[in-house]
């Protein structure tokens, strides 16, 4: 390899990281759900606390630290919704960075 | 039910045409957030994009320059920063909460919805994300060291007492900018984003606030856009760098790649 293909290479995979950590970032905002005025974050903790508590009533601590009162089907719901959308969209965009071979292809 | 819209501002500034971008930005508002939209502005638009236009004339003659590129060649441009009429919003706004963005910032999806309907007063992002991956921003985080730095260019608001009583705040820094400036060691024209950080911090009981938007991601001045897909990916070149974004919602500092007709294009045929 002369070091013009070398220079590519390194800079593609500069290019793959930064466009990377902006798709982690934009995950982060898609995980989030609004639920009685407070903000969760759809985590595989939270589906799971949610999927083993039995009352439907409870008060949960959203991403402000403030408690609130939730309808725990109807969350458990949404966050199962917003993980999936997350991860789906995520792959597919991770899957498609991996397959840029040049810089031009990003 | 209360009321819930966008409001945008945009005034003339010599090169940037702030009339033009508050279109585009009104356009993808539409497509992606579906909310009504209301425009401040001293003109009145020839497009149909707005709810309501509501006239204003801009008392401000700040100059500021900034280094933006074109045909990947930078410039520094001096322009008329009419950036005065911001801390109006809350006495202008018809809705009950309100999204107030900057017309160079583009929403490419839905996420803002969620925290519109939250129930928090007042929210704003404190931390900007470089596209570019140089950190350019990393530096502002604190006003003198002390007060974290938020960014007026996004800002969800009710009508709460807290929202006024930060509106009220942010005016009073405004008229007195010449005092506030130098306590902040920010002598330079005044900057709604330091207002609005002594603002929200000093009405909060001078500390920081709990409740923020998520981090923006910014597109820096020397960066242009140079490709936006019917998919929402959005290309970003910045330094010799290629970056690829999906479907993130971006603040664009290099204005004068948001006027190329080969983006606005682009944008038209993503918000169709």
């Amino acid at each position: 390899m002369n070091t013009d293909k070398l220079t590519e290479l390194a800079q593609l995979r500069i290019d793959q990281q930064n466009s990377k950590l902006a798709l982690v970032e934009r995950v982060e905002q898609q995980l989030l759900v609004t639920h009685n005025g407070g903000l969760f974050k759809s985590s595989p903790e939270l589906i799971t606390f949610l999927v083993c508590w039995a009352e439907d009533v409870m008060y949960i601590r959203d991403t402000y630290n403030n408690p609130i009162k939730v309808d725990r089907s109807q969350l458990l719901q949404d966050c199962k919704q917003a993980y999936q959308a997350a991860m789906n969209d995520w792959y597919c965009e991770y899957q498609n960075l991996k397959k840029q071979r040049r810089v031009g292809d990003i | 039910m209360p009321s819930c819209g966008v409001l945008l501002h945009a005034f003339g500034a010599e090169r940037f045409n702030y009339y033009e971008l508050a279109d585009q930005c009104a356009r993808l508002i539409q497509k992606f957030l579906g909310l009504p939209i209301t425009l401040i502005t001293d003109r009145v638009p020839s497009s149909k994009l707005y709810d309501k236009v509501i006239e204003i004339r801009s008392n401000s003659d700040y100059k500021r320059i900034l280094c933006n590129k074109e045909d990947h060649k930078s410039q520094s441009i001096q322009y008329t920063y009419r950036n005065d009429t911001r801390s109006l919003s809350l006495e202008l706004t018809p809705y009950d909460r309100t999204l107030l963005i900057d017309s160079d910032y583009l929403v490419f999806n839905d996420d803002l919805l969620k925290y519109l309907t939250s129930d928090y007063d007042f929210l704003c992002p404190y931390t900007a994300l470089d596209v570019s991956g140089r950190n350019g921003y990393s530096g502002f985080k604190y006003l003198s060291n002390a007060i974290p730095q938020a960014w007026a260019t996004v800002v969800i608001f009710n009508k709460s007492e807290f929202s006024q009583s930060v509106f009220e705040h942010w005016r009073m820094i405004q008229q007195n900018y010449e005092y506030y400036g130098a306590l902040l060691s920010k002598p330079e024209p005044f900057r709604n984003d330091y207002a609005l950080s002594l603002a929200v911090h000093t009405m909060n009981g001078s500390q920081p606030m709990n409740e923020k938007l998520p981090p923006m991601f910014m597109s820096p001045g020397d960066s242009t856009i140079e490709l936006i897909t019917k998919r929402g990916d959005i290309v970003v070149c910045s330094d010799h760098r290629i970056i690829k974004l999906s479907k993130t919602n971006l603040h664009v500092m290099n204005k004068l790649c948001l006027q190329n007709p080969k983006i606005q294009e682009q944008i038209r045929e993503l918000s169709a």
